[in-house]
């Protein structure tokens, strides 16, 4: 490699990481740690390692026919497939995490490959070195950040199923990206015109959805709270349907139901109290009690059953977000 | 939910009795901002939560707010009275941390001086 390619490669990353470090600046509660977005794009990187073989054998047995279709699909597909699993694993719950992550995914994912293409393609100037890397290193992190931020919206409902869609989405951009339709400094332009400004706008809209759902859920719980401190949560439409499950269950199981709810608003009001700090700059001093207060609501479902969690769930609704919730907590 | 305000050179006192909503959360920032602004603007605040019974979780993020604009001019907000569930949502959230606290507001204007 020449030190010109050297150069062109560095500076066609460029827009990508002040992108990625733009969106995750931008990410008002800090959702996801620098070292999680560093993971994401490592992850990225290997997938690229991992895409490249058979991206190899495809190319020999189709020709280039495969870059139009085979390779989007197998690409979209192993990229993807981390942002599926921290969403399948409540580590990533908003479109806000989910587009740092799928961006990142991608910027690492083009980092590789934009190293197989400095070795491989014939050299040529510095621009076309740099169209090409920004172009190709803008076009994997925002078909990626399509796929996680699609994905995590219907998750919630579609669960599994969500992934069509978000893939179809992403393989699309890619396909059409791929299909050479436009020459390369035209569709670098039109990525670059498209892709940034579309996520930022998906940005912008889920951190009002985020900060709908804090503020909404930190007042659920501390309604809640005040009503069990104040002694009329068992006039209240929740304590009456507790009560009712007297008829169903043992009444030590009742009491347990009614510990877990208290202790579940109490866990989740920290937390939303956390990222309303984290919202005005401020850094929340570690809790020492969280890990007993989540240990105690885990031995608290064990305790009622599976049977109890049902019959609690018109109270305690089982959901991603707050199973999202959960696992930070568990983890920070 | 009521608001009183009152102004001694450059420390002004707010007192809050009743339940704080998203709405009361809204005119307690626009409260500190009146009595911070201006040339003989106050640079420290204290807060009297002694009447204060319900803090909403905009209450809670127009105290953090409040505080930070507080920090950025090179004042302090500090709180007096915190008790009952409002203290108790404070330490849970360990958002009391974050803030002087004092048990009267003699005891707060002490600690400025």
């Amino acid at each position: 490699m020449t030190q010109e390619p050297v150069a062109a490669l560095l500076m066609s990353l460029a827009p990508v990481i002040v992108f990625l470090l733009a969106l995750h600046a931008l990410d008002t509660y800090r959702l996801l740690s620098v070292k999680r977005v560093v993971v994401a794009v490592v992850i990225g990187c290997v997938a690229a390692v991992v895409c490249y073989p058979i991206n190899t054998k495809g190319f020999s047995i189709w020709g280039a026919g495969f870059a139009y279709l085979g390779a989007p699909v197998l690409e979209e597909l192993t990229k993807a497939a981390y942002a599926f699993y921290c969403i399948g694993r409540h580590r990533v719950g908003f479109p806000v995490d989910a587009a740092v992550t799928g961006f990142a995914l991608g910027a690492g994912f083009s980092l590789v490959e934009n190293i197989v293409y400095f070795y491989q393609l014939p050299p040529s100037d510095l621009l076309v070195w740099l169209v090409r890397g920004v172009g190709t290193a803008t076009m994997h992190g925002g078909a990626t950040a399509i796929v996680a931020v699609v994905s995590v919206v219907l998750f919630t409902r579609w669960r599994w199923l969500a992934a069509g869609p978000a893939l179809a989405l992403g393989i699309g951009v890619h396909v059409l990206y791929n299909s050479g339709a436009l020459p390369a400094m035209e569709r670098t332009v039109v990525i670059m015109a498209t892709l940034p400004g579309f996520l930022m706008l998906v940005f912008w809209q889920s951190e009002r959805m985020l900060s709908n759902w804090l503020y909404s859920k930190f007042d659920d719980d501390l309604r809640t709270l005040d009503m069990i401190e104040s002694g009329a949560f068992l006039e209240s439409p929740a304590g009456v349907y507790l009560s009712s499950l007297r008829g169903s269950f043992k009444p030590e199981i009742v009491t347990d139901m009614f510990c877990l709810l208290r202790l579940s608003a109490e866990a989740s009001a920290k937390s939303k109290a956390e990222l309303v700090q984290r919202e005005l700059g401020f850094a929340p001093p570690p809790d020492p009690e969280r890990a007993e207060l989540l240990r105690e609501m885990t031995v608290l479902e064990g305790s009622i059953g599976r049977a109890g969690r049902r019959a609690l769930a018109p109270l305690l609704p089982p959901n991603a977000r707050d199973r999202w919730e959960r696992t930070r907590m568990m983890q920070s | 939910m009521t608001i009183h305000k009152s102004k001694q050179g450059n420390v002004a006192t707010v007192t809050l009795v009743g339940r704080m909503d998203a709405d009361w959360s809204t005119e307690f920032e626009k409260a500190c901002t009146e009595l911070a602004t201006g040339a003989d603007g106050a640079t420290h605040l204290i807060v009297d939560l002694t009447g204060l019974t319900y803090a909403s979780s905009m209450g809670l993020r127009a105290f953090l707010a409040v505080a930070k604009a507080r920090q950025a001019a090179g004042g302090e907000l500090i709180l007096v009275g915190l008790a009952g569930f409002v203290k108790q949502v404070f330490d849970m959230t360990r958002i009391t941390a974050l803030f002087r606290t004092a048990e009267s507001v003699p005891g707060a204007l002490e600690a400025l001086a």
